[in-house]
């Protein structure tokens, strides 16, 4: 797409030279804004070019350039919303550049107030980082500042949804108490909801299996607080699953470890996360000689 | 009859191992007369000495077999106990494969609900901001009719200042919500207790060596078969099943209940956004008149 990629270079050349111009006599007057706005137009039209050239440095470039103009014209709203579409075009190329750019954006939503969008941007800069960049931490970060937003705008489920993505890297990178304290909210919080609470068990579950990669013997009390707490917790496969592997841990027997596990697999699968917390319970039970 | 008789010294060589795994039953000997009857139709099938369903059913045609080792009633009934096993343990792996389903629909049921449930926050939210539109629109209309010319700012004057309408439409649909909850919790209550109990019942009384409750009444208690562990492991899948069945009706409608509470409410949302928009054309026509002038 040659001939597109010459448009948007002509366009942005147009731009400019409105810039310049407009830093004339009458710029503080009626001609100023009217040129800032038109060089502003003039740079959406280029970058949008760019984007058909599939050129994405220089699209995400006349984005910026764009919302630079916005925030002088005081609107930021659409200065927010380019920054945006830059960090969507350099995502594809420069994903620290695409991460600087959402973050700009961040900031002028939460300037404004609008938390709600600020937390879902939040979530698309973790999800850089989380996929692109593999930056663990940096991930976890946004994933809980996202959580605080909705939390702050009452949108628990959302909130909920974020605070499990952090316990579930927390847990990964060993971290388990905070992990196991999320689960638990997050677990409590969704028994009383009609439709949530099925899903209640699952995040039990998983705070059990946290726990057991910590110590055995607080799992065995944990377990049997989430059963007083929620007792369709105890009559679920998962409970027993718990209940078998904390007694295989117990018996220091891996075999039989490997064989309730089998046996749970059968019949429904264990995601990947689940696994490697499993693997770790299981490499802990060989190495360490007694657990008491 | 004999047809098989001829056939069987062959087979006595290929037999010894192509046994497959009867739990406690079957006599190495009465092996032979039944893959015999097999070579016939089932060569393939024969080279899977763990499955059970090497020993298949339509054997049932191939009764008889000549050779005296045992008289031919004691083979008969070898070979049927032999067909009840294999039904046993294809019986076991449906019921297996069959809670394997259950569970996995159950998970995307949960799936589905926990993004229902986000979605009808945002929808809330929507509908609460666009209330909220609706109102600032109301005050920029009378800032324009303030514009537009003397009269107008008296009208203004007259018509008074409009309130932010009250978190009413929040109110009843936090109503609804907790009925639709008590609904459900009492549902499910009565729901499990409903097959659970059947179940047990059901069970119970096997256990007790076959005396039965005369109570039982609608549906016919089934009488243990083989009493292999087999069964109660049949058995106990089938309790399973149903407990996983009670609970996915329990999600199924509870599902449903949110997404007709969300189609009311995305019905609202789409007259009051349709208005909103009106609104907005209006006074944008407004003003480009006035900027005109």
């Amino acid at each position: 797409m040659a001939d597109q990629e010459q448009k948007a270079l002509q366009l942005v050349a147009e731009a400019e030279k409105k810039l310049k111009s407009a830093k004339g006599f009458f710029s503080s007057f009626f001609g100023g804004g009217s040129k800032q706005e038109e060089a502003c137009d003039l740079y959406v039209r280029a970058a949008n070019a760019f984007k058909m050239a599939k050129k994405w440095p220089q699209a995400g470039k006349a984005f910026e350039e764009a919302a630079q103009l916005q925030i002088v014209l005081g609107s930021k709203h659409e200065a927010a919303t380019h920054y945006v579409d830059a960090g969507n075009c350099y995502r594809k190329g420069d994903p620290n550049a695409a991460v600087a750019a959402i973050h700009k954006a961040i900031e002028i939503y939460t300037d404004m107030g609008r938390f709600s969008i600020a937390a879902k941007h939040h979530i698309t800069v973790a999800e850089i980082y989380e996929t692109e960049l593999a930056d663990m931490e940096k991930s976890v970060q946004n994933y809980e500042k996202a959580a605080d937003y909705y939390k702050g705008e009452e949108s628990n489920s959302s909130a909920n949804k974020c605070l499990l993505k952090v316990a579930q890297f927390s847990a990964t990178m060993e971290n388990y108490e905070k992990a196991i304290e999320i689960y638990q909210e997050v677990a409590v919080a969704c028994m009383d909801n009609s439709l949530l609470k099925y899903s209640a068990k699952d995040h039990f579950f998983r705070a059990s299996i946290c726990h057991m990669c910590m110590d055995t013997v607080n799992a065995q009390v944990a377990v049997k607080s989430y059963e007083d707490q929620f007792p369709a917790f105890a009559d679920s496969r998962e409970c027993k699953l718990v209940k078998n592997l904390l007694q295989a841990v117990e018996d220091e027997n891996s075999d039989q470890f490997a064989d309730v596990l089998k046996d749970y697999d059968s019949i429904s699968r264990l995601d990947p996360f689940l696994t490697t917390l499993l693997l770790r319970v299981k490499k802990q039970m060989n190495a360490e000689p007694e657990l008491c | 009859m004999s047809q098989y008789k001829s056939s069987n010294p062959f087979e006595d060589d290929d037999d010894d191992g192509r046994d497959f795994v009867l739990v406690g039953k079957s006599k190495p000997a009465a092996t032979y007369s039944y893959n015999s009857g097999h070579q016939s139709s089932l060569a393939s099938r024969q080279t899977k000495p763990q499955k059970s369903y090497s020993s298949e059913v339509h054997s049932s045609g191939y009764g008889y077999r000549g050779e005296s080792e045992s008289s031919p009633f004691e083979d008969r009934r070898e070979q049927l106990m032999r067909e009840i096993n294999a039904s046993e343990n294809r019986q076991l792996e449906s019921t297996q494969r069959a809670l394997a389903s259950i569970y996995d629909s159950e998970a995307m049921g949960v799936a589905t609900a926990e993004e229902l449930v986000r979605q009808g926050e945002i929808l809330d939210n929507i509908e609460t901001k666009t209330d909220d539109m609706q109102h600032t629109l109301k005050t920029s209309q009378r800032h324009l009719n303030n514009i537009k010319s003397v009269f107008g700012g008296i009208k203004n004057w007259w018509a008074g200042g409009s309130k932010k309408p009250a978190v009413n439409s929040q109110a009843e649909t936090n109503g609804a919500n907790a009925k639709l909850r008590a609904a459900l919790d009492k549902h499910a209550k009565v729901d499990t207790s409903g097959f659970y109990e059947d179940d047990d019942r059901d069970l119970d009384s096997r256990f007790m060596a076959g005396s039965r409750k005369p109570g039982d009444g609608q549906y016919t208690v089934i009488e243990p078969v083989t009493r292999s562990a087999r069964e109660d492991e049949l058995d106990f899948n089938l309790g399973m099943m149903s407990d996983g069945m009670s609970r996915l009706k329990g999600l199924a409608l509870g599902l449903g209940d949110e997404i007709e509470r969300q189609n009311e409410q995305l019905d609202r949302i789409n007259v009051k956004v349709g208005d909103t928009d009106d609104l907005l054309s209006n006074q944008n026509r407004q003003m480009r008149k006035i900027l005109k002038k």
